[in-house]
C-alpha cells in the first residue's frame, strides 16, 4: 500500500511542481537579465509585492482581534460570522471585483486605477487565509497559559501581545504568507478596478494579449522566482524560531 | 486573610454551590477532593479567571469586581502553564514588567529551588520537576498575597515527589507564604496541610484542622467520596 501511496503522491507533486519548472528553466539566462532590466517588470513586480503586503498589515491589525474572539469566546451568530469570513474563498473573483466596484468606489474617493482600489480586491479575497489560519494557532495556545500571565500581573492586551500572539506566530507567520502570496497572484477582482497601475498578473496578461507567449513567459517566471525565494525564506525563519 | 463567602458558580452542567471557608495568615490549605470534584474552577474563581457569585476577600478587601492582574495570587497550575516562547530566567522575571518586586529575590528563590544551571534553557527541553520548580520560582517572585496549587504534584515523577512535596513545605515556611493547594492524594494532604476542606460534587462538605477532619470520616465513607482515586492508584502501584 505504502508504494502505492508514494506512487500517486508522486503524480500530483509533478502535477504541481512540472509547468513551474519548466516555465523557469525553459527561459534563457539572457533573456532573464533583459527582463531584470525592464523597469516595467521591476515596478510592477514591487508593486504587487507592496501592495498585497500592505493588505496583509491592515488585516493584521483588523483581523486578529476577530480571530482571537473567534477562538476564544462562544457567542451567537458565531458560525454566521465564520461564515462570512470564508464567503470570499466561494466567489468568482471578477465577481468579487464587481461588488467591491459597487460598493467602494464613489466620485468624492475613487478606487478605479488607484493602488488603493489594488490593496482592496487583494485584501478582499485573501484575508481569510490569514484570519482563519490565526484562528488555528490561537486555538493552540492554552488559555492557561493568559490566566497565569494575568495572576503575574499582565493586562488582557498585555497578555495579547506578549503570550498569546508569540505563541500563535507560527500560524500567524504561515496565514500572512499565505495571504500575501495569494494576494501577488490576484488577476480577477484586481483586472475588475484597476488595469493601471499593472500588477503583475495584470502585465503577464497584457502582455500575452500583445505580444504572446514569448513576450509573456519571462515576466512571469521572475514573478515565481521572487515569490517562492521570499516565500522560502521566511517559512525557513518561521520553522526555525518556532 | 482569605475568607469565601457563599461562592457559587455554574460551568456547562457542573455547579460550585454556596461555598463558605477561611484561610489564615501563613496557613498551609488543603483542599482535597476526587477529580471532577470543582477544585480547578473553585481555585480559578479565586484567582479572577470566572465571574462568581458570592463574595471573595482577601484581607478584608473585596475581589470581586478586581481583575486577576490586580488580585495579588499566585497561581500555579497542574501543568505548570509555562510560557513556551520564554526561557526559563525571562518566565520567572515574567511579573518584573507590571509588579513591584523586590529583584534581590530573584537569586535567592532561583539558588533556593536549584534553578541556576537552567535559567538559559527553554521550557520545551526541561523535566517535569524542573518545570514544577520553575512554574513555583515564577509565582514566589511575583509577590502574591497567597499562592493557589492546583495539583502541583500530579505530573511529576512519584521518584522526584517527596523532595518536592518537602520543597512546598519548605517554601511556605521560608517565604512566609499562605498557600491553598488543591489534591485528591491523601499523602500530600497529610503531611503538607494545617487545614483541610473536603470537597464532593461541587460542595464543601467540611473544613477543619488536619486531625479533625481526617478523624472525623469513617473510612468508607473517604474512600467512596475522596481518596477512590488515591486508594485505586497505591492497589495498583
Amino acid at each position: 500500500m505504502k508504494k502505492i501511496f508514494i506512487f500517486l503522491g508522486a503524480i500530483i507533486i509533478l502535477f504541481f511542481a512540472l509547468p513551474i519548472f519548466k516555465l523557469i528553466f525553459n527561459i534563457s539566462a539572457q533573456t532573464y537579465l533583459k527582463t531584470l532590466q525592464d523597469k516595467e517588470v521591476l515596478n510592477s513586480i514591487l508593486l504587487t509585492m507592496r501592495v498585497s503586503f500592505l493588505g496583509v498589515l491592515t488585516v493584521l491589525i483588523l483581523g486578529l482581534p476577530l480571530a482571537y474572539v473567534i477562538a476564544r469566546e462562544d457567542f451567537k451568530f458565531k458560525s454566521l460570522i465564520e461564515s462570512i469570513i470564508d464567503i470570499p474563498t466561494m466567489l468568482p473573483h471578477t465577481a468579487a471585483g464587481i461588488a467591491l466596484l459597487i460598493t467602494f468606489n464613489n466620485r468624492n474617493f475613487p478606487i478605479v486605477d488607484t493602488t488603493f482600489g489594488i490593496m482592496l480586491a487583494m485584501m478582499f479575497l485573501s484575508a481569510p487565509y490569514l484570519i482563519n489560519s490565526a484562528k488555528e494557532g490561537f486555538r493552540k495556545v492554552d488559555v492557561k497559559l493568559e490566566n497565569v500571565a494575568q495572576s503575574l500581573g499582565a493586562s488582557p492586551l498585555q497578555t495579547f501581545l506578549l503570550i498569546t500572539i508569540p505563541n500563535a506566530r507560527k500560524d500567524i507567520i504561515n496565514g500572512m504568507l499565505m495571504m500575501w502570496a495569494r494576494g501577488l497572484g490576484e488577476f480577477g477582482a484586481v483586472v475588475i478596478i484597476t488595469y493601471h497601475p499593472m500588477v503583475t498578473p495584470i502585465l503577464i496578461y497584457d502582455r500575452f494579449n500583445s505580444f504572446g507567449l514569448k513576450f509573456s513567459a519571462p515576466v512571469a517566471a521572475v514573478m515565481i522566482i521572487f515569490s517562492i525565494l521570499i516565500f522560502l525564506i521566511i517559512r525557513y525563519f518561521n520553522n526555525k524560531i518556532t | 486573610m482569605l475568607k469565601i463567602e457563599n461562592l457559587s458558580l455554574q460551568k456547562g452542567s457542573f455547579k460550585l454551590q454556596n461555598i463558605n471557608f477561611e484561610i489564615n495568615e501563613r496557613e498551609y490549605f488543603i483542599l482535597l477532593g476526587k477529580n471532577g470534584s470543582g477544585k480547578t474552577l473553585l481555585l480559578e474563581s479565586i484567582a479572577g479567571f470566572h465571574k462568581i457569585k458570592g463574595k471573595i476577600l482577601l484581607n478584608e478587601i473585596e475581589l470581586n469586581n478586581l481583575p486577576p492582574q490586580k488580585r495579588q495570587i499566585g497561581f500555579v497550575y497542574q501543568d505548570f502553564a509555562l510560557f513556551p516562547n520564554l526561557n526559563v530566567e525571562k518566565n520567572i522575571r515574567f511579573s518584573e514588567r507590571f509588579k513591584k518586586v523586590d529583584k534581590k529575590l530573584f537569586q535567592d528563590i532561583v539558588d533556593f529551588l536549584e534553578l541556576n544551571k537552567i535559567l538559559t534553557r527553554k521550557i520545551n527541553n526541561l523535566s517535569g520537576g524542573e518545570k514544577q520548580r520553575v512554574a513555583l520560582a515564577r509565582a514566589i517572585y511575583s509577590n502574591p498575597q497567597i499562592l493557589l496549587l492546583d495539583e502541583p504534584l500530579s505530573a511529576i515523577d512519584p521518584l522526584l515527589r517527596e523532595e518536592i512535596i518537602k520543597n512546598l513545605k519548605d517554601i511556605a515556611q521560608k517565604y512566609k507564604k499562605t498557600i491553598l493547594h488543591v489534591t485528591h492524594d491523601l499523602k500530600e494532604a497529610t503531611f503538607l496541610g494545617n487545614k483541610i476542606g473536603l470537597m464532593v460534587n461541587g460542595h464543601l462538605v467540611k473544613v477543619g484542622d488536619k486531625q479533625n477532619i481526617l478523624s472525623s470520616f469513617n473510612q468508607t465513607y473517604l474512600q467512596k467520596n475522596i481518596f477512590e482515586s488515591y486508594l485505586k492508584k497505591s492497589k495498583n502501584g
